[in-house]
C-alpha cells in the first residue's frame, strides 16, 4: 500500500465514482482518497463492499462534516467513538473535520456554520479538541471553512486558528479555495492570512472550484474546475508552507472520473513539478 | 467577549436560520437559510423520491421549514436526516402519506443495513443446516398501493446488493415466523403444518432469492 507522501494528490471519494474505482486497477493519477466519513459510517451493502475494496487499493483520509467542534455543547462522545471504530477498522490515521458548528441547543442543523471567534471560544474549543483527540487516539485535523456571515466584534480568523492550534496541538487542513473565497467576500488578503498560519501544523491542503454570483459574492460550491487565481494562491501556499498532500474536492456538477483525474494531473504539473 | 456571549451569538444566529419568518435583510443569513434547506431537501429528494414528487417542491419546502423550526435532530450524520425527517413528519401527515414515507424509509434502511448477506445455494441444505432469515429483512404491510405494491411484503437485500420486494403469502408468513432469528432444518421438518415437499420447495425458493440463509452446523460456510 502506498503511503501518503507530501507530494501526494488525492480526490474526494464520491459514491458516483466508487464502483468504477473499486472495479478498476489502481489509477496512478490518484495517490489517495479522501472520504466523507458520514457517508460511509455504519453503512453496509454495496457501499461497504466498495469501501473494503478501495481501502485495500488506496490510502484513505477520513473527512467529516458533523463533529461540530465549535458548538457550545458537550462533545457527542458516542459519535466520536463510532468514528474511532471506523478509523481503526480501515486503519485510517488522518481524520479531519471543520472549525465550525452544526449543532445548537435544539439539535443538529446539517451545515457548517461560522463560530463567533473570541479568545474565550478558542480556549473552550481547544479543550473539546483535546477531549476528542483523547477518544480518537489521533490528532484531530481541522479545516478553515468558507463563511458568509460575520459575528459582531470577533477576533481575526488567523489569530483564532493559531490560538486553537497552540492550545490543543491539533493540526490544520488548509483549504486554499476557502481562503480565496473568504478573501474576496470579506475583503482581505488571502496570502497574508495563509502566511500567518503555522507551517508545521498544516497536515494537508484542499483545493476546489467555486462559483461567483451576480452580486459578486463567491460561493464555495466544489462545483467547477479550480480557477487560475486559486491555483496561483496554491502555488504561493506551497512556497510558504512546503509541499503537503493535496485533495481536489469536487462535489457538484460532477465530471467523469477520467476528467477528474485529468484535472488532478494538471494540478500536479502546475503545483508540484515547478518545485 | 465572554464565553456566554459567544454562546448567545451562536444561538441567535442559528435561530435566525431556523426561523424563516424572522425578518432580516442580511444576505448572508438568507444564503445560509438556503444552504441548510438545500441540504435537507437533497436528502429528502433522494431518500423519499415518491413523497417528494407527489408532495411537490413548495410543500416539501414548507415541511423543511417546519422541520428546522420545530424538530430536535439528534443524529449528526447527514444520511440520518432521512430518519430525523420521518420522525418529525409522521404525526403531521395523513396515514396514507405516512405509510408511503415509511415504505421509502424501509427501502433506504435495507439498502444500507450493515447485515452481511451471503448467497446460499439450495443444494447445500441438509438436515444439519441452521436456517436464518436474511439479516436485512423487514416485513411490511401496505394498505394502499405504493409504487405498484400493495399488501404484505418482505423487503430485503440480496447478495448482489439488490433490494428485493417479495409479496408474502400466508405460508411465507408462517415459515418466517417459524424460522424466527434461527431454526434448524430438522425442527422445521418435524412440524406437521406442511409436507416435506412443500417445505423443501419453499426453502429452495426462499434460499434462491436470498430471503433465508442456511449454514451447516458441520461447516462454517454455505
Amino acid at each position: 500500500m502506498r503511503t501518503i507522501a507530501p507530494s501526494s494528490l488525492g480526490v474526494g471519494l464520491r459514491s458516483e465514482h466508487a464502483q468504477w474505482l473499486s472495479d478498476q486497477p489502481i489509477d496512478s493519477n490518484i495517490d489517495f482518497l479522501e472520504l466523507t466519513i458520514e457517508n460511509w459510517l455504519e453503512v453496509g451493502g454495496r457501499k461497504r463492499e466498495q469501501l473494503d475494496i478501495l481501502s485495500s487499493k488506496y490510502p484513505l483520509i477520513a473527512h467529516g462534516l458533523s463533529l461540530s467542534i465549535g458548538d457550545t455543547l458537550p462533545l457527542n462522545v458516542e459519535f466520536i467513538k463510532r468514528v474511532k471504530r471506523f478509523l481503526d477498522r480501515y486503519q485510517i490515521d488522518e481524520y479531519s473535520d471543520h472549525l465550525s458548528y452544526s449543532r445548537d441547543k435544539q439539535g443538529y442543523l446539517y451545515d457548517l456554520l461560522p463560530i463567533p471567534r473570541s479568545p474565550e471560544m478558542a480556549v473552550y474549543i481547544s479543550e473539546k479538541i483535546r477531549q476528542a483527540q483523547d477518544i480518537l487516539e489521533r490528532t484531530l485535523i481541522l479545516e478553515n471553512i468558507s463563511y458568509y456571515y460575520n459575528h459582531d466584534g470577533q477576533m481575526e480568523e488567523a489569530e483564532f486558528i493559531n490560538e486553537i492550534v497552540e492550545r490543543s496541538q491539533c493540526q490544520l487542513l488548509l483549504d486554499v479555495n476557502n481562503v480565496y473565497v473568504n478573501g474576496v467576500n470579506h475583503d482581505y488578503d488571502p496570502l497574508k492570512f495563509i502566511a500567518s498560519l503555522p507551517s508545521a501544523s498544516i497536515r494537508y491542503f484542499h483545493i476546489a472550484g467555486h462559483w461567483q454570483q451576480e452580486d459578486g459574492v463567491i460561493i464555495d460550491t466544489h462545483g467547477a474546475n479550480v480557477c487560475g487565481e486559486v491555483i496561483e494562491l496554491a502555488k504561493q501556499t506551497i512556497k510558504l508552507h512546503g509541499t503537503k498532500p493535496l485533495v481536489l474536492e469536487r462535489d457538484n456538477h460532477l465530471p467523469s472520473l477520467k476528467d477528474l483525474c485529468g484535472e488532478v494531473s494538471e494540478l500536479r504539473s502546475q503545483l508540484l513539478c515547478s518545485h | 467577549m465572554s464565553a456566554y456571549v459567544n454562546m448567545e451569538l451562536s444561538q441567535e444566529f442559528s435561530n435566525m436560520l431556523r426561523n424563516k419568518q424572522s425578518i432580516t435583510k442580511d444576505p448572508s443569513v438568507l444564503l445560509y437559510r438556503e444552504f441548510l434547506r438545500g441540504n435537507i431537501e437533497n436528502v429528502i429528494e433522494h431518500t423519499f423520491p415518491i413523497f417528494y414528487q407527489k408532495t411537490g417542491i413548495k410543500n416539501v419546502q414548507q415541511h423543511i421549514d417546519d422541520f428546522l423550526q420545530d424538530h430536535h435532530a439528534l443524529s449528526p450524520e447527514f444520511h440520518h436526516i432521512a430518519t430525523e425527517f420521518l420522525t418529525f413528519i409522521q404525526e403531521r401527515v395523513s396515514p396514507e402519506i405516512r405509510q408511503g414515507l415509511e415504505y421509502e424509509w424501509v427501502v433506504f434502511c435495507v439498502e444500507i443495513d450493515e447485515g452481511i448477506v451471503s448467497h446460499c445455494s439450495p443444494e447445500g441444505l441438509s438436515n444439519e443446516s441452521m436456517l436464518t432469515t436474511n439479516p436485512t429483512l423487514i416485513c411490511i404491510t401496505l394498505s394502499q398501493e405504493i409504487n405498484g405494491l400493495q399488501g404484505s411484503f418482505a423487503i430485503f437485500r440480496d447478495a448482489q446488493h439488490q433490494v428485493i420486494r417479495k409479496p408474502l403469502s400466508q405460508i411465507d408468513h408462517w415459515m418466517l415466523s417459524q424460522i424466527g432469528s434461527s431454526c434448524s432444518f430438522l425442527a422445521l421438518k418435524s412440524s406437521k403444518e406442511t409436507t416435506e415437499m412443500q417445505l423443501q420447495h419453499w426453502l429452495n425458493e426462499a434460499t434462491e432469492i436470498g430471503l433465508i440463509q442456511h449454514q451447516s452446523t458441520l461447516r462454517l460456510e454455505c
